[in-house]
Order: structure tokens, then C-alpha cells, then sequence
């Protein structure tokens, strides 16, 4: 759906984005990780036609594209990090809506505007005058307005930043239901945890070079060496841990209190192994769950850097909070 | 104490008196100027170009007379102006020009001519003459001689007329004394019928302003264009101060028609409509008395600086500059009916308002009448205003009834009025119109 | 080709839609014509029993006194021939062009930098369409603004007993065109520059700019500002729409239509060439502030 070939943007002597080779195909939800200066920004310009590349060439849909191509944008949604502001604020979310609709040629918008304000739980505020929204009001209008032309690709670039928890969830479902639809989705975000839960594919960039393109289930296979399975049991016999090792899958095992911490290889699942053994000795496993290797740890791997999360900042908080409910329960 | 201080007021009053006419004095400076008598589309006027001058202006191909002199120029500031005082300081100097085109670079000599210039019967304007070294002294005897003839002719006819009225007078005389004897007089009739009277002589009719008395210039008649001078000395030196530029310009447009506005109230202050497409405003409270020209146009600068070299204009734009009078004029009036009416050249007398409003009226003179052995001071045309009228459309006709071009003009008569107050409703219309809109707007999202 | 001038078109709509709701423009159409009627009125006033007498009104005396201290009598004799309506016409047209150039300057800069203008790229729409669509409001509100002067002209020289006069109409037409020059320029000078108050800065200094050359070129000055003035005049006149303007207006006096017609389409040219300038600046400089 959307290929790039040598893609390169140079200001000056700097090279912000090297050679890149995206390629998003349809119907998918693709992720575009990287940590802050990688290129991403300036990628996502050139996709959309804002910046335009030193060299290189992007297809959209099979045909080649530049700025020019308004026929090629009417394609595509874009839902920016950046809130409307200026002139904007002082319009209705009707007002807004229409003046898109106008642009991009709808006949009948006022149905389509009124189910998509319906879809987001905003048609209440049409005829309210967007500087009174909030910043989850101004996301989900500028996703109602990306979606005005029923693009063929949805580009969200940081759609979740800064929205409380349930904003969040309200996001993440309508991107889901949106794709369910047959909606390319293209997502740029900070919140790894987010991307892992979402995201069919990612692509993670680092100094302006490609450096992964996978699906994630390959991506977090290919970055893990070892799994870890933690154990809930109503007591651990001493030597238990010692017996656990003498286990061919098993590469450590440790105890934290009443909770068995195994490191097993990841080529597959041990999780019945593991249970028939402790069942042998009479060993009740209250609960049993695994954790693999993590999006983030993965970027981390990768780039060589820790993620954009600023340290106090309220995102911080909720990816923590959501991380800390990311496990695949047995 | 009294005294004193009487002494030290009038001393006081003395020493400022001093200071503010000392202030009044200017200071002379020595200065070589180009003394200019310059064609003005008219007639010749006088002017100089100082030191600090850099160019001086000349009508293209018309005589003008230059002089290069060394005399004192001072600022006279209640008229702004520079003037030259000859009677201090009147030195001539001896040596030519050297006149160089500026876009030929071809350069000429000039050297300096006896000269007189004269006006002969004619148009005005281009019936000036100019006659040259012997020419000039045979044009000057020329004059003299018709002159003295007149002058000869005058003196004869006197005595022919001294003669005639006194037989004139002695044959009266015997015609009473032979009537009071009564015998008869038609003998003594019939001789005074026979009497010649001596006719008037006419004065030389050939020049409407005779030669005056030679003087010595360089004479410049330069086609149009710009010029360099320098003065060079009998030693072959360049006169320091002396190089200067000429600009040699002539009229855009010739034969337009102007006129001259004298308002019946106010006679000492006629105003001058110039261009053909201005609408004469009046307020209607008086007559208008008009008096038609013939105009040509000029560069506003380049005319100015031409009859007063120190003063200025805009290079920009161009003037309509009077020439002369149009002769044996007629005005054409279209009234609002469309009824045209021709009003023909008057003769007016201007008088003194009696009584506290003082003033002036002006009034048809009356030769055999309240104005008997007088003269009119005022001739032109009048166009009677009542009032009521709104606008007026007049022209000038030549002699042959044919509308002068250019000569159109509209009066337009502005009456008070407070109807002139009702274009603030549109005035205001935009702000209303605002209103509305906000009120509207406002409606709309409350109802939203 | 379609997507960008339905996209001019709809971007101009909003345009011209937020300039009706918003109460400046008839502020400044309320200002322009109240000058004009200030100004007609002194004009009214300064009427006596030979012609015009300005002396008679303190507010013209002083404006005659300043223009024939600049320009010389014989243009205030020639500004006054026909009457006050040229006069007037371009003192009365100043707010509603000022407001308007200097709108869009700050709007255009303003909403650059907070991102309105990305937004709008981000749909089927570009720089180019952004600018125009601020080029066409103007030049929209600037006819209706001449029409409604027009107007009131018209109905002040039917109640007042005045003539309108040829150079009048002349000068509507001209004072039109070197609007929609001055617009090009607000343009090119909002994009030339990174933000709202830099925009209106170049602007106004380009418009000072040009003012001042003119009426140096123009006025009666000394031989040192009038040289100093003709050389920069030299260089850049062809630039400059008030020098279109001096010769539209002298051709028109003089009658010379075929001239008078083509300092139009010089004026029209400089701004195709700014409006041209300003597209190419923004497609290498981008939309982002």
C-alpha cells in the first residue's frame, strides 16, 4: 500500500532519514517506533507529502507521490500529534468538519459527519466552539476528521499522548474496529506498551536508518533468548530449585517467597512441563504465568537506547499502570 | 527713582528695537550671477541664477538674454525670495561662453550681441522680435524715427487745430453780430461748413511694445534639451563658479482655455480655473464675472524656475500658464433647460461699498450715465447667479460661433442644506449590518 | 487540478465566511466611509463665492497647506479640479486596505505557526491554495468595499450637488489594482517570515518603504533627497505599484487610455509575479513554522 525506495532526507550535511525501505501493507495496523531524532517526524512529513525527499521515492497505492498528488491525499487520514489550533479554534466542531468535508469534496457530509461524531460521543458538542474542547475532545475530532473521506490509510501520529486511561481505551478501540473494517493504519507512538497491544507490524527506526520491519510475534521472538515463568505455590521445598535445574528446559530457577522464578529457552511452550513436574511432588501451582521479552525491551535492544518517556510526565504514569497488567495470564 | 527707571525702560525698549531691526537687515554676500531675461510664453521676465544654483531654465527656441555679472545677493524672507542688488554692486565681465550639449557633447561658442526685442501687431505671444548689433540700432532708429513723426504729426495737428478752432470761434462770432443786426449769415454758414477739421494723427501702429534701448548679452535660443555653460575669461580661464547647467524645455500643450473668476463679492481676489476638465463649486450667493485665456502648459518646475530661478515646483506635473486674453470672445450658457445663451464681453465699473460692511459691487458702467468721463476698470463677462440654479454649463466661442476646444466648463452650485447629514445612516449602515450579524450569530448557537 | 481549486474554493469560503462573522471589516468599512463623509463635508464647508476657499475649513487648510508644502499648489489645484472625490476616495480607502493587508499578514503568519496551515496539507490542499484562498477574500472584500464607496460617492454628489468626475473613476479602477498588489506583497512577505509579528513587520516596511520613495520621488524636495530618491526609484520602481500608479493616473489625465490600461497590467503582473515568488518560496521553505 505504501512503499518507499531509498527514501533520504538531508538538511544541510545531516542526514535525517537514510535509504529507508518501508513498505505497509493493506489492512494492517503498522507501527513506526524510534527514539526521539531518529527521523521519524521527518518519514512521516515525506509520506504525507509536507516535506519533500532529497532522494528516494514514495508509492502510494502502486503510483508514485508527491505533494502534488492531491488525488493521492484524499487517500489518506491524518490524525496529527499536534491539536487544531489558530483559526480552527474559533470554528464549531461542525464548522470544522464541514469546511473538511468541503475540501475533500463529500457529498452529503452531514451524515457522515453526524454518524462519525455518533462513533466518538461527540455528536452532543457539534455546535460548540472548539477552544472550550478538551485534548481528548480535540483527538477524537481530529480522528472524525480523518476519517471524513473514508481514507484507504489512517496516519495517527502520538494519538494516545496525554489522554487519561479511558480516553486511551476509547482510542485503542476505535483504531481496532477501524481495522476490522479494512483500515490501513499507520501509528506513530511513544507508548511501546500501546504499539505492542495494537499493532500488527513495526517498523523501528534509529539515525535515520531502518533497523527492524517485522510483525511483532517475529520481532519478539527473534530479540528474546530466554523466557521467564513465575510460579505462585502455597510453600516452596528447599530444594526444590535445585531439582527444577537438573530439568533440560530449564535454564535457572530462583524463588522470590512463594513464587518460583524460572528462565526457560523460547523456542516453545513449557508451561505443561512445568506443571507435571511440580505436580509430581505434590506441588500445587496456585497460578502459573509467563512472561515474554516486552516491545520496549526489544526497542531497547535495538536502538541502544532507552524509550522517549519523559520521567514525570502523566504518560509515564499510564503506561505504567497499563504495564503493569501486561502479561498473558494462563 | 521715576526717572531712572523712565531712563531704563526707553533704554530697554531702545536696545530690542535695535536687535528686531537689525533682524530685518540681510546680509549682502559678493556673488558672480547669470542674470536672466528669459521668454516666458508671453512675455520677457527678469531673473538671476546665484552661486549656489546650479541650473538655470530656458523656454526652447526663443531669444534669451544672458549677462554674466558680479553683484551682491541677499534673502529677503518676508516675500522668501533672493534678490540682487545692482545699484551696490553691478560689474560685468568680460569673456564668452562655452556652451556644450549634453547629449551631442558638441560644443559652441558664445559671444556676447547688441540687443533689442519688441512686440509688433499681432498674436500676442509669438509677434516678439529680436534684432541684433547693427539691426538692432536700425530696428531702435526705425522706432524713433516713426516716433518722432508721430510726435511731428501731433505737433502739427495741434497748431492745424489752433488754427481751425480759432477762424471756428471768429466765425461764430460774426454770425451773432450779423444776426443781432439782422442781416445774413449764410455766406458765414457756408464757410464754416467749409471749414476742414485737422484730423488726429495715429500713433506708429507697426509695435504693440517698441525696441528698447540696446543692451549687450549673450542671446541663447537653444533647442530643447540640457546644456553646460562655463564662462571663459579674455585670459582663456574658466570663470570660477561660473559653470553651471541650462535646461532648454518647451510647452506639452498649447491652446487651452483658462479662466479668470472674479466674484461680484469679492474683486480683489480672482481665482484661476486652469484645467479643462475642472467643475467650478460656488456657493451661488453672488455673480461671477469671467475672463477667458488662452493657456499653454508647462513642466511646473521647469516654468517656475524659469521666471524665478530660486523658487521651486514639481517636476512631475505640468501647468497651465496664461498667455493672453482669448479675443473677440463669446460665452456660451447652457442653462438646465438646455437653452443657450450667449453673453458677450461688458464693460463694469467696481464700486466702493458705503456703510459699515464696506466691500465691493460691481456695476455696468455707464459712460453717459453716473460714469460719464470715466473709464471702466473692469471688463469682462458676467454670468448672473440667482441662486436657485444647480449647475451651469458654459464655453467660449470664437468669432466664428465655434466652440473653442477645451473651453467647457460645468458650475456647480453648492446650496446648504441639512439633507447633506442623511449619508450618516450609510455611514452607519456597516456597523448596523454588524450588529446584526453578532446578535444573529449568538441566537443561532444558543438555539444549537 | 480539480482538488486544488475545489480546495482554493472551500478554503476561500471559510475565509470569506469568518470575515462576515467577525465585526472587523465593517469596523473598518464604517471608519473608511465616515472619513470620506468627514472629509466630503470639509469639502462642502471650504465653498465660497469664487470657488474653493480652504482656509474656510481648519482640517482641509492644514491638508492643503501639508500637500501644497510637499507637492507644490499645482497639485492640489490639479487633486481638486474635478472636485474632492479622488482626494477623498484614496484617504477614505486606506483603513479597509490596511485592515485587510494586515489581517491576512498576521493571520497567515500566525496560523502558520500554530500549525493550521500543516493541518490543511494534511487533507487535499497546499500552501499555495492557503495563500490564495487569503488572496481571494481580500480581493473579494476590496470590491465590495469599492462598490460600497462607489456608492456612497455617488449618492454624497447627488445630494450635495457634486460632480464625480472622470479621474474619479480612473482612480476606483487603479486604487483596486494596487490593492490587490499590496495584498501579493502582504503575502509574499508572510511567507517569507517565520512568524505573525515578523510578517506584519515586513509588510508594514515594505509598504513604508514604497510610500516614502514615492512620495520622495514625487514631492519638492531638496536636490539631495530628490537624487538620493530618484536612485533608489531607478532601481526599484519596476517593483513598485505606486509608480504603476503615478503613470496610470498621469495617463489618465492626460487622456492617454492605451497607457492607463497598461500601468493596470503592470500592476496586475507584479502581483502574478509576488503571488508566483510567494508559491515557489513555500514549496522549498515548507508549511511548518
Amino acid at each position: 500500500m505504501i512503499q518507499t525506495r531509498n527514501l533520504t532526507k538531508k538538511f544541510g550535511n545531516f542526514t535525517a532519514v537514510d535509504s529507508l525501505e518501508l513498505n505497509i501493507r493493506s489492512g494492517e495496523i503498522y507501527g513506526f517506533l524510534g527514539p526521539n531524532g531518529a527521523g521519524k517526524t521527518t518519514t512521516i512529513l515525506m509520506l504525507l507529502g509536507i516535506l519533500r525527499p532529497t532522494s528516494g521515492d514514495i508509492y502510494l497505492f502502486g503510483e508514485k507521490f508527491s505533494s502534488r498528488r492531491l488525488d493521492l491525499k484524499q487517500k489518506l487520514g491524518v490524525v496529527p500529534e499536534k491539536h487544531p489550533a489558530g483559526m480552527w479554534k474559533w470554528m464549531t466542531a461542525g464548522e470544522y468538519l464541514v469546511l473538511f468535508a468541503d475540501l475533500y469534496g463529500i457529498k452529503k457530509s452531514d451524515i457522515r459527519i453526524k454518524h462519525l461524531l455518533q462513533k466518538v460521543d461527540l455528536l452532543e458538542v457539534k455546535n460548540k466552539r472548539m477552544k472550550d474542547f478538551s485534548r481528548g475532545m480535540l483527538q477524537k475530532l481530529s480522528i472524525v476528521r480523518a476519517l471524513l473521506p473514508d481514507p484507504d490509510i489512517l496516519f495517527l501520529d502520538e494519538p494516545i499522548a496525554g489522554l487519561d486511561p479511558i480516553g486511551i481505551k476509547q482510542v485503542r478501540d476505535f483504531i481496532l474496529s477501524e481495522n476490522r473494517e479494512g483500515r490501513t493504519v499507520f501509528i506513530s507512538s511513544h507508548l511501546l506498551s500501546e504499539m505492542e497491544k495494537i499493532c500488527h507490524r513495526v517498523a523501528i527506526i534509529s539515525d535515520g536508518t531502518l533497523r527492524a520491519e517485522e510483525t511483532m510475534d517475529t520481532l519478539l521472538s527473534k530479540f528474546s533468548r530466554e523466557k521467564e515463568v513465575q510460579v505462585d505455590l502455597e510453600e516452596i521445598p528447599d530444594n526444590l530449585c535445585s531439582k527444577l535445574k537438573e530439568l533440560d528446559f530449564i535454564i535457572d530457577a530462583s524463588r522470590q517467597a512463594n513464587t518460583l522464578v524460572l528462565k526457560i529457552p523460547p523456542d516453545r511452550d513449557y508451561r505443561k512441563d512445568i506443571s507435571r513436574f511440580l505436580i509430581q511432588r505434590e506441588l500445587i501451582p496456585l497460578r502459573l504465568y509467563e512472561k515474554s521479552i516486552s516491545l520496549e525491551e526489544v526497542f531497547t535492544m535495538i536502538t541502544g537506547q532507552d524509550t522517549e518517556k519523559p520521567i514525570d510526565s502523566p504518560e509515564n504514569n499510564i503506561e505504567t499502570s497499563i504495564d503493569s497488567g501486561e502479561k498473558n495470564e494462563l | 527713582m521715576k526717572k531712572f527707571m523712565l531712563i531704563f525702560s526707553i533704554s530697554f525698549l531702545l536696545l530690542l528695537l535695535e536687535k528686531e531691526l537689525k533682524a530685518d537687515v540681510p546680509e549682502k554676500i559678493e556673488q558672480l550671477v547669470y542674470t536672466i531675461i528669459a521668454f516666458n510664453g508671453k512675455d520677457y521676465t527678469h531673473t538671476f541664477c546665484r552661486e549656489n544654483e546650479e541650473t538655470f531654465y530656458l523656454i526652447a527656441d526663443k531669444g534669451n538674454f544672458i549677462t554674466v555679472r558680479k553683484t551682491f545677493v541677499y534673502y529677503w524672507p518676508i516675500t522668501k525670495q533672493w534678490n540682487a542688488d545692482y545699484d551696490l554692486l553691478n560689474e560685468m565681465i568680460d569673456g564668452h561662453i562655452e556652451l556644450r550639449e549634453k547629449k551631442s557633447n558638441e560644443i559652441k561658442k558664445i559671444d556676447t550681441s547688441v540687443y533689442t526685442y519688441f512686440n509688433i501687431r499681432g498674436e500676442y505671444e509669438s509677434s516678439w522680435k529680436i534684432r541684433t548689433g547693427a539691426d538692432a540700432y536700425r530696428e531702435i532708429e526705425n522706432w524713433k524715427k516713426k516716433y518722432n513723426d508721430y510726435i511731428r504729426k501731433v505737433e502739427d495737428y495741434h497748431d492745424k487745430f489752433e488754427i481751425y478752432r480759432k477762424r471756428f470761434n471768429e466765425l461764430l462770432k460774426i454770425i451773432t453780430d450779423l444776426q443781432s443786426e439782422g442781416e445774413d449769415v449764410s455766406k458765414v454758414l457756408k464757410e464754416i461748413d467749409s471749414l476742414e477739421q485737422p484730423k488726429e494723427p495715429v500713433p506708429p501702429q507697426y509695435y504693440n511694445i517698441p525696441p528698447a534701448s540696446p543692451e549687450e548679452a549673450f542671446i541663447f535660443n537653444l533647442p530643447e534639451g540640457e546644456y553646460f555653460v562655463k564662462f571663459i575669461m579674455k585670459d582663456g580661464t574658466v570663470l570660477e563658479g561660473s559653470e553651471k547647467k541650462v535646461v532648454a524645455f518647451t510647452r506639452r500643450r498649447k491652446n487651452g482655455i483658462g479662466f479668470e473668476i472674479i466674484p461680484g463679492d469679492k474683486w480683489t481676489k480672482p481665482v484661476q480655473n486652469k484645467n479643462p476638465r475642472s467643475v467650478l463649486y460656488i456657493n451661488g450667493s453672488t455673480d461671477l464675472f469671467l475672463r477667458p485665456f488662452i493657456q499653454d502648459e508647462y513642466n511646473d518646475f521647469y516654468y517656475n524656475k524659469m521666471v524665478r530661478n530660486d523658487s521651486t515646483g514639481n517636476i512631475n506635473l505640468f501647468n497651465w500658464l496664461k498667455i493672453q486674453q482669448v479675443p473677440d470672445a463669446k460665452i456660451g450658457l447652457l442653462e438646465l433647460n438646455e437653452r443657450t445663451k450667449v453673453i458677450m464681453e461688458e464693460p463694469f465699473m467696481v464700486e466702493q461699498v458705503k456703510g459699515s460692511g464696506l466691500g465691493y459691487r460691481i456695476v455696468p458702467f455707464e459712460p453717459e450715465g453716473k460714469h460719464e468721463g470715466g473709464r471702466p476698470n473692469l471688463i469682462a463677462f458676467h454670468i448672473p447667479i440667482t441662486g436657485n440654479e444647480k449647475r451651469l454649463k458654459l464655453c467660449v466661442k470664437d468669432r466664428n460661433d465655434n466652440i473653442i476646444t477645451g473651453s467647457e466648463r460645468q458650475i456647480r452650485i453648492i446650496h446648504e442644506t441639512g439633507f447633506r447629514k442623511i449619508l450618516l445612516i450609510y455611514v452607519l449602515l456597516p456597523v448596523g449590518i454588524m450588529i446584526f450579524v453578532l446578535i444573529s450569530r449568538r441566537k443561532k448557537k444558543n438555539v444549537c | 487540478m480539480n482538488y486544488k481549486l475545489n480546495a482554493i474554493k472551500t478554503i476561500s469560503k471559510r475565509r470569506i465566511f469568518e470575515t462576515v462573522i467577525s465585526p472587523g471589516f465593517y469596523v473598518a468599512t464604517a471608519a473608511g466611509l465616515f472619513l470620506g463623509y468627514y472629509l466630503l463635508s470639509g469639502f462642502l464647508d471650504s465653498v465660497d463665492s469664487g470657488g474653493l476657499n480652504f482656509s474656510l475649513h481648519p482640517v482641509y487648510n492644514q491638508i492643503v497647506e501639508i500637500l501644497s508644502g510637499a507637492f507644490g499648489i499645482t497639485f492640489v489645484e490639479k487633486l481638486f479640479s474635478e472636485g474632492p472625490f479622488v482626494f477623498v476616495l484614496f484617504v477614505s480607502f486606506i483603513p479597509v486596505f490596511l485592515y485587510h493587508a494586515i489581517n491576512t499578514v498576521f493571520k497567515f503568519g500566525f496560523e502558520k505557526n500554530v500549525g493550521a496551515l500543516e493541518l490543511l496539507m494534511y487533507g487535499p490542499s497546499d500552501g499555495t491554495c492557503f495563500f490564495l484562498s487569503f488572496f481571494i477574500k481580500d480581493v473579494l472584500f476590496t470590491v465590495i468595499y469599492i462598490f460600497t464607496l462607489a456608492l456612497f460617492f455617488y449618492l454624497s454628489s447627488v445630494i450635495n450637488n457634486l460632480v464625480l468626475g472622470p479621474m474619479f473613476y480612473f482612480s476606483l479602477l487603479i486604487i483596486f489594482f494596487l490593492a490587490v498588489s499590496g495584498y501579493s506583497y502582504g503575502i509574499l512577505a508572510s511567507v517569507l517570515s517565520g512568524n505573525a509579528a515578523t510578517s506584519v513587520a515586513l509588510f508594514s516596511g515594505i509598504v513604508v518603504f514604497f510610500v516614502i520613495l514615492q512620495i520622495g520621488s514625487f514631492a519638492i524636495t531638496g536636490d539631495y533627497v530628490k537624487n538620493l530618491t530618484n536612485v533608489i526609484m531607478w532601481f526599484i520602481k519596476w517593483i513598485s505599484p505606486f509608480f504603476y500608479m503615478d503613470i496610470g493616473l498621469s495617463a489618465a489625465l492626460y487622456g492617454n487610455f492605451f497607457l492607463f490600461l497598461l500601468s493596470i497590467l503592470s500592476i496586475l503582473i507584479i502581483s502574478a509575479v509576488l503571488l508566483l515568488i510567494s508559491h515557489f518560496v513555500l514549496k522549498v521553505k515548507g508549511v511548518r513554522p
